[in-house]
């Protein structure tokens, strides 16, 4: 298990500079000079020059990556040219924000998928299946400005039950905060409800159609022990990488519901840095989201070992 | 009025005409030969200092005395409300800012607006294109119109408790010229140094050249030039405005969250009148529009300052929201490069503006929040515009392929039209295309790409493109950097010493009737030669709710909510 760990970690930490080439590389791409986007097109040459030599943009690409990565690496993520701050402060800020609202939807979605999958699965060709599976996809298709629209227009402008923003009143409690965040994580309900639940809808047929699962029954065990005990031990473990797979989405791929729920979030962020060419803010941010994911996958893998010692044994 | 009353008045005229500078007298001579309207005669009399109790003493002693606009001890126009309300929490939505607030490098309207809610300026240029004194009191040029001389309002205080003075005035001006490290800011047409106190209250600026319109570029219009004070300027980093929100605004900062959101309470020592300002401002960033427009019918925005008709349809067909429309001189510009094939011709350049169904752009992309231009950036509302000069251009695709004939291109052409795509602009461009689609094999193909790929690869390089050209209180930006043979923003390519010279002549001259007579000319030069279409001026849009008033705004995007009530 330790050399299973070492090496799991040995390859994130590869993916991860890998990844800070691609983000360097890929922000590079970003049109324009970077200089004369952040002062706009009727500044005088002067000052774009003068922005260029403060941002060192004018200097060869390796230079400015190595001036990225290295502080990268101590936590220095450089300053945002727009906001004149810290991007770690305004990374810090917005992850909280995206994580709260991230956490909101896991709590909804992963027992609701489960559940549904689970249910699904029981019921292989019947109505409840076809529901929980064609209603679930049908879900996953709708876009979230789609979805989220609907809901805003729904809930908060002709119900008035929920604020059409995900931003609460300065110094609200938790269950205020609760309150703004339901309508917001419903579109990320409906995006990852059908996928993990069809996920795990194969798990538990495959389960349940193993030699284990017939001999525990023709022992004479009560279903509902087989499914317990036998089924949904065996079937749940897939579920739960591709579970720990969306950690990542929800943290960094809330673009839209963030920019719709009016949400300062990171993906809103992320936005911003890529519309204004903050090439620190973009850079930064992204980095943070993939070391976030590497983080979930890493525990996800981890996890999986440690339920399956067929894994861990293998290596 | 009485003729005892219109006696006494003329009196008083008699004296105050002797205390008059000849510039002054000229304008009032204009004004009682009937030169001028009224209108006119009280945007020229403010620019060039003449007090609004003076134009109203003249406008009385001449007969025209129905009533004018309002104004506060504060200068700036008030909006008389229906009931004053209790003073309570005005809720805003404001466009976010793009960057970090800073009076050196704002030049996005969520900037500007939100800095204008704790800054102020010298003057204020109002939605009727009104110069109305602000920090400064007065002020006057001297004979050729180089240095201009601003008397500041004393006892004004900063939020600091610090007075306003003229080193602040310094200051101020020369943080952000261009050269400051970093610096967007539109150009003052002042030199570093240009810019003395003359004593604690007294400032005067020594330009570059002649400019009959330069108390303009110490207004709102000129976004950056907000007045800080000197020591503010001292400890100057970019981006520190945030932590202190220095300024005499009615409003004073109480929590700022860089793309959130910010709240203002009421400014207690306040040198205005605002007699009816609410306790609270809290103002709610929006970086999408439908965002806001949500916001407002939940009910949880009382105003939004600004939306657009390409964005806000929701709102603009919405019963319960109160519409209010500014005019402006927003525009978009069409160049054409005058350097480059087919439009090297200026028949090909006059065919394309012909083929265009003005009214029919106005009202189908815009609703009918605009007006239509005539392919110069004199927009109808400028007291310079001259009406006489040049007809209003129409539709004609007979004379437009009769041009096309006799430039030897009558088989049509086919070229890219690039552009941004942003508000409108896109359909525009698709519009165009179906415009020419009706000439013979005219074709315009359409690349529309996001501002930073525009600007940086086609505006300056293309042979015909659209940009956006935002309001200002006068068109003088608009003649010189896209028009001028040494302009920086000249797309067009345009090169023509007339045209300079008489660039040159506008901006120096030094009476209404003048500018006006040069106007015409470069109107009608820029017709012949038509090196942009300018095919229509956009309105500034506000909504609010029914039980709001008290908004004014600027078609720049200022937000003065100094005024603003809830009824009911």
């Amino acid at each position: 298990m330790p050399r299973y760990v070492a090496r799991r970690i040995g390859l994130a930490l590869i993916t991860l500079f890998l990844l800070s080439i691609i983000v360097f590389v890929g922000t590079q791409l970003l049109p324009g000079d970077v200089a004369r986007r952040i002062l706009g097109p009727f500044a005088t040459q002067e000052a774009v020059d003068t922005l260029a030599a403060r941002l060192g943009t004018d200097q060869p690409l390796y230079t400015q990556y190595w001036t990225w990565i290295s502080g990268a690496a101590t936590g220095d993520l450089g300053q945002s040219v727009n906001y004149s701050r810290p991007v770690s402060e305004l990374l810090g800020r917005a992850i909280v924000n995206s994580a709260k609202l991230g956490v909101v939807a896991f709590v909804m979605v992963v027992p609701l998928a489960l559940l549904g999958g689970v249910v699904a699965a029981l019921r292989r060709g019947r109505l409840t299946d076809r529901v929980i599976t064609v209603g679930g996809l049908s879900a996953t298709v709708i876009p979230e400005f789609v979805s989220g629209i609907v809901l805003i227009i729904v809930f908060a402008v002709w119900l008035g039950w929920f604020p059409g923003t995900a931003t609460p009143p300065e110094g609200a409690g938790f269950l205020t905060q609760l309150h703004h965040l339901i309508l917001p994580a419903i579109p990320l309900v409906l995006v990852l409800f059908g996928y993990i639940a069809r996920i795990t809808r194969a798990g538990v047929i495959e389960a349940l159609d193993s030699d284990y699962a017939r001999t525990a029954t023709l022992k004479g065990q009560p279903r509902s022990r087989v499914i317990r005990k036998d089924v949904l031990r065996n079937a749940l473990l897939p579920t739960i990488a591709v579970i720990a797979s969306q950690i990542g989405y929800l943290i960094g791929g809330l673009v839209v519901v963030e920019v719709l729920f009016n949400y300062q979030g990171i993906g809103r962020l992320l936005f911003d840095g890529a519309q204004n060419a903050d090439f620190p803010l973009l850079a930064g941010g992204v980095l943070v989201v993939a070391l976030a994911f590497q983080i979930a996958m890493l525990l996800a893998d981890l996890a999986y070992a440690w339920l399956n010692p067929q894994i861990r044994l293998g290596e | 009025m009485s003729s005892d009353n219109k006696r006494v008045i003329r009196k008083r005229l008699d004296t105050l005409r002797r205390r008059s500078s000849p510039v002054e007298n000229h304008l009032i001579d204009e004004y009682a030969a009937g030169k001028i309207s009224r209108r006119d005669f009280i945007r020229r009399g403010t620019i060039v200092g003449m007090s609004l109790p003076f134009l109203g003493i003249v406008v009385a002693a001449c007969g025209d005395d129905d009533g004018g606009t309002a104004t506060t001890a504060a200068g700036i126009t008030t909006t008389t409300t229906a009931a004053s309300g209790e003073p309570t929490t005005i809720r805003a939505a404001f466009i976010v800012p793009a960057r970090a607030l800073d009076p050196v490098t704002i030049s996005d309207e969520g900037g500007l607006a939100t800095l204008g809610q704790t800054g102020q300026y010298l003057t204020w240029s109002d939605k009727d294109l009104n110069l109305i004194p602000v920090l400064a009191e007065s002020w006057e040029p001297n004979a050729d119109f180089t240095e201009w001389t601003f008397k500041l309002r004393q006892g004004v205080m900063y939020n600091d408790g610090s007075e306003v003075k003229a080193a602040d005035v310094v200051a101020s001006v020369e943080g952000v010229l261009p050269g400051n490290a970093a610096s967007a800011a539109q150009t003052f047409n002042i030199a570093p140094g240009g810019t003395v106190a003359v004593d604690d209250y007294t400032v005067r600026f020594m330009l570059d050249g002649p400019n009959g319109s330069f108390p303009f570029f110490t207004s709102s219009d000129n976004y950056n030039a907000a007045i800080l004070p000197a020591a503010w300027w001292q400890g100057y980093a970019e981006g520190n405005y945030e932590q202190t929100f220095p300024g005499t605004g009615p409003w004073v900062n109480e929590s700022f969250e860089q793309g959130i959101g910010a709240v203002y309470a009421k400014n207690p020592n306040y040198w205005g009148n605002n007699g009816n300002q609410a306790d609270r401002l809290e103002v709610t960033f929006y970086g999408d529009e439908a965002a806001a427009i949500t916001a407002f019918q939940e009910g949880r925005i009382d105003v939004i300052p600004h939306i657009s008709f390409f964005g806000g349809q929701a709102l603009i067909d919405d019963d319960n929201a109160v519409k209010q429309s500014i005019g402006s001189a927003q525009h978009r510009q069409v160049h054409l490069a005058t350097d480059v094939e087919p439009f090297a011709d200026a028949r090909v350049r006059q065919a394309m503006a012909l083929m265009l169904n003005r009214q029919a752009l106005v009202d189908g992309l815009l609703g009918g929040f605009g007006s239509v231009g005539n392919d110069h950036p004199f927009w109808v509302n400028y007291p310079t515009y001259n009406p006489d000069a040049t007809a209003q251009r129409e539709q004609d695709l007979a004379a437009a392929q009769g041009l096309l004939d006799a430039a030897g291109l009558g088989d049509g052409f086919e070229v890219t039209l690039h552009g941004l795509t942003e508000v409108e602009m896109p359909d525009l461009g698709a519009l165009m295309k179906g415009f020419a689609g009706q000439l013979n094999g005219v074709v315009l193909n359409l690349q529309f790409d996001d501002a930073g790929t525009y600007y940086d690869q086609y505006w300056l390089d293309s042979p015909i493109g659209i940009t956006n050209y935002g309001h200002r209180g006068v068109p003088d930006v608009f003649l010189g950097a896209p028009l001028r043979s040494d302009g920086t923003w000249n797309a067009a390519h345009f090169q023509n010493a007339d045209y300079d010279a008489l660039n040159d002549a506008y901006v120096a001259a030094p009476d209404l009737e003048t500018q006006r007579q040069i106007a015409g000319q470069i109107q009608q030069l820029l017709h012949d030669e038509t090196p942009m279409i300018v095919p229509y001026f956009v309105d500034f849009i506000s909504v609010h709710q029914g039980n709001f008033a008290g908004l004014e705004v600027t078609a720049m995007g200022h937000v003065n909510l100094v005024n603003a009530v809830l009824t009911g």
